[in-house]
């Protein structure tokens, strides 16, 4: 996978890490502390955590705006190298994007449609996304890993899996 | 001598015995394929471990690991692509013998060096494990605190050449583990009301989400790998003269990943690339190394299969994870309620000893299954791609759900998959967050005992002389790290 320069990744990691610090600091500082509290508290180490956090994203964040450094050098090369082809990153990122929504949708679905039913039509979807085109195997292939998977987990395993609405249905 | 006889006993286990041969199967099968790492085969059975007893599920584990090293040079000699990282040195001899008309005898080579390391790693991992967690055993609260620290410590050395960002993961990781009851007044923290949070986060999601799903985000957009010509593959065991030609980079390997596997962060990938360098040095035929030399083969395999068991002596002794797959293990002693560290040889010894007697099937298993394996890999490679990833996320979805038979687990491994591919985006290194995760509990709650203990004064941890000799390591290993990270990036005038 292609990433990103090291000053600019240098740069979003700091701002990213220090922006979070200062939202869970501000969170922790919040937690009430009970009769039983020790003299850190409950509080106490979170803080200083985030505390470091903070410190070591403002590090960062100064790495990245320094010119000169040897990962600006080899930013200049990267960032060259990325603008070559800067389609490619663009689609992995797409693609990833696209089977996390494959994925969130088999989370919404889990529950209505039952678990036989949703993880074939979630192996289908991710093998049709991913480059898989003929129909009858990914058919095929949903048609099997739903039961199979079923039978391993629900029937040998005893794992409950959710049964969709379809006991209601058949039992009106 | 008691560890040895206990773990003969465990060997008499059927359990123990079909989760060595089992776990080396799917190792095998999951190092084979390329950008399925050890720790993501480990993680992948991570969940289907939850029901079994403690000793089964902690073998299977280490099996896998055990079988992905010698699975991951199948694809490095076959189609030139290291099944895993720790593969990569196989690739420069192994891919040439192939190219040669040699690939079996390469496969043969990659199998019997795996094998002597194996062997050599676990009677390495016996005789040092108990000895360092008996020193540990005196410890109290300030001394686990310090420990934590030290365990922390190799954050440097797991950083991938940026301290900065491996602080950073740390102390995400670290806030991971401060989620759900306060360990001392049982206060709340970071819930936000939701009841899934209250027990806190299992470090299996988080480590399911870190290596599975974002390896999965990540490969779907990688190109496909080749494909292995099944017709002039065929294992062929090296025979007297290449046993004796073997000797010296096979015992190179041994020593070489010895060190490096009790060192954390260091890791089957340096230990294989130092094993061929010094191995090539010592070799009577220095010139056929990069040619399809079988000593360039032995060397890095006996090496990653030492560091398969090596690896795990800082875990057991001391409870620190120094490599993804040991974090992965810890993992599934955690999930079993089981703590790694020096109180395990006293809690749990039945695990640790039938650990290291299901290590020793799971090498004599490689061996079997090595032999037998071959077809199925390259089958198992030159599956279509897209089936492969839609097979993997649709076992880890359904893993993870049987955890607690919860959709919010679905959504929190989501959504750490979503954070491990922007780390990777951003070149964030993982595993010094998996390791604040594991080390997190461990550090917080023992720093407040010791000072609920010293009534506030923070000198107990410089006057109890473990905790004070744990913290000067600590420090010298942080300075060492940080010393080597600043001499890499200076710039040589």
């Amino acid at each position: 996978m292609s990433g990103i320069g090291d000053r600019a990744a240098a740069l979003v990691t700091g701002c990213g890490g220090l922006v979070f610090s200062v939202v869970y600091i501000l969170a922790a500082r919040r937690i009430e502390d009970s009769l039983l509290a020790d003299p850190v508290g409950a509080s106490g180490v979170p803080v200083a955590i985030g505390g470091l956090m903070a410190l070591v994203s403002t590090v960062l964040i100064l790495k990245g705006l320094l010119p000169g450094s040897r990962s600006a050098t080899r930013d200049t090369a990267q960032q060259a190298h990325a603008s070559a082809r800067p389609a490619a990153s663009l689609r992995t990122h797409a693609l990833a994007g696209g089977l996390l929504l494959i994925l969130a949708a088999y989370l919404i679905a889990l529950p209505w449609l039952g678990y036989v039913v949703a993880v074939g039509l979630l192996a289908a979807a991710i093998a049709w996304f991913a480059g898989g085109r003929q129909t009858s195997v990914l058919i095929g292939f949903a048609v099997v890993t739903g039961p199979v998977l079923w039978l391993v987990f629900d029937f040998a395993l005893r794992v409950r899996m959710p049964a969709g609405i379809w006991p209601t249905l058949f039992a009106g | 001598m008691d560890a040895f006889l206990q773990a003969a006993g465990g060997l008499a286990s059927l359990g123990v015995i079909a989760a060595a041969f089992g776990g080396v199967l799917w190792g095998i099968l999951g190092g084979a394929l390329p950008g399925i790492s050890p720790s993501i085969a480990m993680a992948l059975l991570l969940p289907f471990t939850v029901g079994l007893p403690p000793t089964v599920a902690i073998v299977l584990l280490a099996s896998v690991y055990v079988g992905a090293e010698y699975g991951g040079s199948i694809p490095a000699i076959l189609i030139r692509t290291p099944g895993t990282n720790s593969a990569s040195a196989t690739v420069i001899d192994g891919f040439e013998m192939a190219r040669q008309g040699k690939a079996g005898d390469a496969l043969g080579i990659s199998l019997v060096s795996g094998l002597v390391g194996g062997l050599f790693g676990l009677l390495v991992l016996v005789l040092a494990t108990e000895s360092l967690a008996k020193v540990a055993l005196a410890f109290t609260p300030a001394a686990y605190f310090s420990l934590g620290v030290l365990g922390l410590s190799v954050i440097a050395g797991l950083s991938g050449g940026s301290l900065l960002k491996g602080l950073v993961a740390a102390c995400m990781g670290l806030m991971i583990a401060f989620i759900g009851s306060d360990p001392v007044s049982g206060v709340s923290r970071f819930t936000f009301g939701s009841p899934h949070l209250i027990d806190g986060v299992k470090p299996i999601i988080i480590m399911v989400g870190l290596f599975a799903v974002t390896e999965m985000l990540v490969q779907i957009g990688e190109p496909a790998w080749a494909k292995a010509d099944a017709a002039t593959s065929r294992l062929k065991l090296p025979d007297w003269a290449m046993w004796k030609r073997l000797f010296r980079p096979q015992a190179i390997g041994a020593a070489v990943g010895t060190f490096e596997g009790v060192t954390p962060g260091a890791g089957g990938t340096v230990a294989a690339f130092m094993a061929y360098s010094e191995s090539k040095r010592w070799s009577r035929h220095p010139e056929e190394y990069g040619h399809g030399s079988p000593e360039g083969v032995a060397a890095p395999e006996a090496a990653n299969n030492v560091v398969t068991a090596t690896a795990l002596v800082p875990l057991l002794s001391l409870g620190i994870p120094g490599s993804n797959s040991a974090a992965i293990l810890m993992g599934g002693f955690l999930i079993h309620g089981l703590q790694p560290g020096p109180m395990l040889f006293q809690k749990a010894p039945d695990v640790v000893y039938g650990l290291y007697g299901g290590l020793l099937f799971a090498n004599i298993a490689m061996l079997l299954i090595g032999l037998v394996i071959l077809t199925p890999c390259i089958w198992l490679v030159n599956r279509p791609k897209p089936y492969l990833i839609a097979g993997i996320l649709a076992l880890v979805m359904t893993g993870v759900y049987a955890l607690h038979q919860s959709v919010f687990d679905l959504a929190l491994v989501l959504a750490v998959g979503v954070l491990g591919y922007c780390m990777r985006l951003l070149r964030i290194p993982v595993l010094p967050m998996v390791l604040g995760l594991v080390l997190g509990y461990l550090v917080e709650s023992n720093y407040r005992r010791s000072l609920l203990i010293s009534g506030g004064e923070h000198s107990i941890f410089l006057t109890d002389p473990v905790s004070a000799g744990l913290l000067a390591l600590a420090l010298v290993l942080t300075l060492y790290t940080g010393f080597k990270e600043f001499s890499v990036r200076k710039p040589k005038a």
